[in-house]
């Protein structure tokens, strides 16, 4: 036995003794006689004298006989070493033990590797293992938005292969920092094992890769631990929409006006022509279609304003790219509606104007709220809790400081325009800014109006449509107070009688209430989002809903404080539906990170870097690995002894 | 109608020797083969004797066989004087002679006809059984004797309407006849012949053996012409006789003494036991003809009847 030889299976002395004991066994057998079968002829007198019996083929048949035996003792020897797990003694100082962090993001969907860049981080990963000695252990985890230990610190080579075969890609932006940073958690439970050695396979896109970050990472594995980045990736050629979003132009429910803005960027190093189609509905029905051309790393910024969209959910994609990455070529918007508009009338009752707000409460825009005009001042306390108060031919004193009020036909001592003496007979609209938000679609031509009261403008109003130098219909604006006024009761005008008067009236709701813009409803793949479902859509806190995420699954998650929260890890639309079935609310998730879209091969500025795995290839492998020389000593032996069996069976050893 | 009468009694004798339970080596098949083999045999109408069986020896016969030339030395009785007055050449008139034949009929049923596929013994019982049924259907005495070391079962020659049917005691002992003990051919042969009385014109000795005998064939062949008895041989082969079925280090056991004997089975002790055993069959049949025995040697696996037609053919049996 060589002095460099260790047993790591059965020990040296179990070898040898079984070996001297098997090869006694062997020779015991081969210097017995073979026992002869007995045949039975007719007549043996015809088999005296068999050429078979001569001399030298008795000389024959014992060298063979001879070769024969000094076959098996060699698959005995064979067998013996192979379950003594021989091998040299450097090897046995090599049990490390080794974390092996595979990056699941969504750049690693790149297919400029044979498969993906993941297929290849697989492959990596199984070389590593297969590498690995027996006393070496290993950990198997991913990192995407997050890091998902698969294994326990453990030897098991098959589990640890399996851990790896189930590594699937995400379509999250790789968070590497937080890897890192867990990577460092890890690191104390290295600490008390021999050798031990961190490996990450990435492409190394994404977010954190900032050299602070590498600094603190390396600082946090201390000295003892030698990380290993294994980079993946061969080239940067990816078009992708970086950013994808829209609004409705309108408070109102019937509204189908929207407005798209979309990000598209090159990550190539020529320029780039792709084809750009935008669809509503699951119908995926075409809306719009633009050719994009964009310059070598450039990013293109695409607004489309009046598109008539009528479904909320929006997909866009970018066709002809002919880039690795297609997860970025396609990317989800959900237009969002606005909540609706509470409203307080306080007046007597105007049919007019009631009318004109019933159209708009029924499509869901507006809550209304009413009080007669002799509750003027009792309605003060109430005026903050709308959005728009409307004085219908009242006029508080003192004026409201806050808030957004509509006076029709103001008047008294409380007018925010004060009036002049008299009033303006049968007025002619003869001045209107047309491009104003209060005339959006209004026509005034023709108005008729039986008289006017006479407003005192103050700087900055803004006289929206005007007789003359009267100002009829008046806008003022201020940080904290929006107020417009129609110096002019529409009941003794047409206005109430003409189509322009409900447009009118919900122009300027809409301008009065500068709604907020809608909570956003379009989140980043791998985020835990917090998609608000507001409570008017019937959804109480505290009840389940149905998140049909955009990989198919559906979750039961609770509604608290009017939100639910849920981790989305996959692009696409996600759908939440009351227990009944009905639709509450639709949100949109992106990859949108121009960092993961950008595919080019990365190095991180610590650590030994290297194409190929460690422990497999090269000189700067973290330790040399043991060779598993027991299997092809179980292959010779198999091989020996088919030889043996065939040489039997052919009568060439007997 | 003696081949009907023969052949019904043929039938019936089968039918009386046979075990109705065991497989029989008379079966339904073997009889209709036997009653063609029983047409196909010529046969003529008895002379002074009984015997139906005609020569082609020209003799004091009655029935006409040919015509020849006159030549010295031959008798004037037979000169056809109606072909000499019309020809003007003299012709004499061949007659058959008729002859009274004894047949003898003797089985092997040594442990060494247990061997082949089938069994030699097989074979053998059946054109015994064949050879006897054709002679007895031309009533000519016939005997039949299972040798061995020594004359197991003897059947002296008798005639087929002798007493108890003689086709159903040959049947019977034929039927029962199994391969066992050691060959003595030539202390067989003796003590058959001891135990059957001369009688006929023509004595026939048939010897159905496979000759594997420790003596040879030349002591068993003369010590049946001792007896004055034409013979003829015939030697069942079996290719399992020359052929060891495994290969390698073996022990050769004889099925009759029980010696023993050690051998290595190669390529080369294959072929070379293949010449021994042609050179086997070679030298019996060189003293068969040195002897003038008429000898047929014929493997195992022949159909019976085949082998019968084929000695009833060359002829030597029945003239």
């Amino acid at each position: 036995m060589a002095a460099g030889l260790v047993f790591a299976g059965l020990s040296a002395g179990a070898v040898v003794a079984l070996g001297v004991s098997g090869g006694v066994a062997l020779t015991t057998l081969y210097l017995l006689q073979p026992r002869r079968r007995r045949v039975v002829v007719p007549f043996v007198g015809l088999w005296l004298s068999s050429p078979g019996d001569s001399l030298a083929d008795r000389l024959g048949r014992r060298l063979r006989r001879f070769a024969s035996f000094a076959l098996q003792l060699t698959i005995l020897g064979l067998v013996l070493l192979a379950a003594g797990d021989v091998h040299r003694r450097g090897e046995q100082a090599a049990a490390r033990s080794v974390l092996i962090l595979i990056d699941r993001s969504a750049s690693m969907q790149a297919t400029d590797e044979a498969g993906s860049r993941l297929e290849r981080a697989r492959t990596l990963a199984r070389q590593i293992i297969a590498g690995l000695g027996q006393e070496d252990r290993a950990l198997v985890a991913t990192f995407g938005g997050e890091v998902w230990p698969l294994t326990g610190l453990e030897s098991d080579h098959g589990r640890l292969a399996d851990a790896v075969d189930g590594v699937s890609a995400s379509d999250e932006t790789g968070d590497l920092a937080g890897a890192l940073s867990s990577l460092s958690v890890e690191a104390p439970l290295l600490r008390g094992h021999p050798h031990p050695t961190a490996v990450v396979i990435s492409d190394f896109a994404g977010g954190g890769q900032a050299g602070a970050t590498w600094q603190a990472f390396a600082r946090a594995l201390g000295p003892e631990i030698a990380p290993t980045f294994v980079s993946v990736g061969r080239r940067r050629n990816n078009v992708g929409i970086v950013a994808f979003s829209g609004r409705r132009l309108s408070a109102d429910p019937s509204s189908v006006e929207a407005e798209l803005v979309l990000a598209a960027q090159s990550f190539r190093d020529t320029p780039s022509a792709v084809t750009l189609t935008i669809t509503a509905g699951p119908q995926r029905t075409p809306v719009a279609r633009r050719m994009l051309r964009l310059e070598a790393g450039a990013r293109a910024v695409t607004t489309f304003s009046d598109l008539a969209v009528a479904d909320d959910r929006l997909q866009a994609v970018l066709e002809d790219t002919g880039d690795d990455l297609a997860l970025d070529d396609r990317a989800y918007a959900v237009l969002p509606r606005a909540p609706p508009v509470t409203v307080l009338v306080v007046g007597d009752r105007n049919l007019y104007l009631e009318g004109a707000l019933l159209g708009l409460e029924i499509s869901g825009a507006l809550r209304v709220d009413r009080l007669p005009a002799a509750a003027l001042e009792a309605s003060r306390t109430r005026w903050a809790a709308h959005d728009v108060v409307i004085f219908d031919g009242v006029t508080p004193q003192p004026a409201p400081s806050a808030g957004a009020f509509l006076y029709l036909d103001p008047h008294g001592p409380g007018n925010p325009w004060p009036e002049r003496a008299g009033e303006v007979a049968d007025p002619v609209v003869t001045n209107v800014l047309r491009a104003h938000p209060l005339l959006q679609q209004v026509s005034l031509s023709d108005l008729n109006v039986t008289a006017a009261r006479r407003l005192t403008l103050r700087p900055g109003d803004l006289a929206v449509a005007a007789a003359a130098q009267q100002a009829l219909i008046v806008a003022r604006s201020g940080p904290t107070l929006r107020q417009v006024a129609v110096a002019f009761d529409i009941k003794r005008s047409d206005l109430p009688l003409r189509s322009a008067f409900p447009l009118f009236i919900a122009n300027t709701i809409s301008w009065l209430s500068r709604q907020a813009p809608p909570a956003p409803l379009s989140f980043v793949a791998g985020a835990t989002a917090r998609i608000p479902v507001p409570p008017e859509r019937g959804a109480l806190s505290g009840d389940q809903v149905e998140v049909r995420l955009p990989e198919g699954r559906v979750l039961r998650v609770p509604v608290i404080d009017d939100v639910l929260t849920v981790s989305l890890a996959h692009v696409g639309l996600v759908a939440v539906r009351d227990l009944k079935g009905r639709v509450l609310v639709h949100a949109a998730v992106n990859l949108a990170s121009a960092a993961e879209s950008d595919l080019g091969p990365r190095t991180p500025p610590v650590g030994r870097q290297q194409q190929d795995p460690p422990g497999v290839v090269g000189d700067g492998a973290p330790a040399p690995t043991r060779r598993p020389w027991w299997v092809a000593m179980v292959l010779v032996a198999l091989a020996l002894a088919l030889l043996e069996w065939v040489t039997f069976h052919r009568r060439l050893t007997v | 109608m003696p081949a009907r009468v023969a052949g019904t009694a043929a039938a019936a004798a089968a039918a009386d020797a046979g075990d109705s339970t065991a497989p029989r080596r008379f079966d339904e098949a073997f009889l209709r083969k036997l009653e063609a083999l029983t047409l196909l045999a010529k046969r003529t109408q008895g002379g002074g004797a009984r015997a139906q069986r005609r020569s082609r020896r020209v003799g004091a016969g009655i029935e006409f066989a040919d015509h020849r030339e006159y030549a010295p030395g031959d008798d004037v009785r037979a000169l056809d004087w109606n072909l000499l007055a019309r020809l003007d050449r003299p012709y004499v008139r061949l007659r058959e002679e008729d002859e009274d034949l004894t047949l003898s009929v003797m089985v092997d049923s040594s442990a060494s006809m247990g061997s082949g596929a089938p069994p030699k013994l097989e074979l053998a019982v059946r054109v015994a059984a064949a050879l006897a049924y054709v002679g007895l259907s031309g009533l000519d005495r016939v005997g039949v004797a299972l040798v061995g070391s020594g004359a197991q079962e003897v059947l002296p020659p008798r005639r087929a309407g002798s007493g108890r049917s003689m086709a159903t005691r040959i049947f019977r002992m034929l039927e029962d006849a199994r391969a066992v003990g050691r060959t003595d051919l030539t202390r067989a042969t003796r003590e058959v012949h001891a135990r059957s009385e001369g009688a006929g014109t023509r004595r026939l000795a048939v010897l159905i053996s496979d000759m594997l005998d420790p003596a040879g064939s030349l002591p068993v062949l003369d010590a049946l012409r001792a007896a004055r008895q034409e013979v003829v041989l015939v030697q069942v082969t079996a290719e399992a006789d020359a052929v060891l079925p495994v290969d390698g280090e073996v022990v050769l056991q004889d099925v009759e003494t029980g010696e023993t004997r050690k051998l290595t089975v190669t390529e080369a002790v294959r072929r070379t036991q293949g010449e021994r055993y042609e050179a086997l069959l070679r030298g019996v049949a060189g003293v068969c003809r040195k002897r003038g025995v008429s000898c047929f040697q014929i493997p195992s696996h022949v159909a019976f009847d085949d082998a019968v037609l084929r000695i009833l053919r060359a002829g030597g049996i029945f003239r």
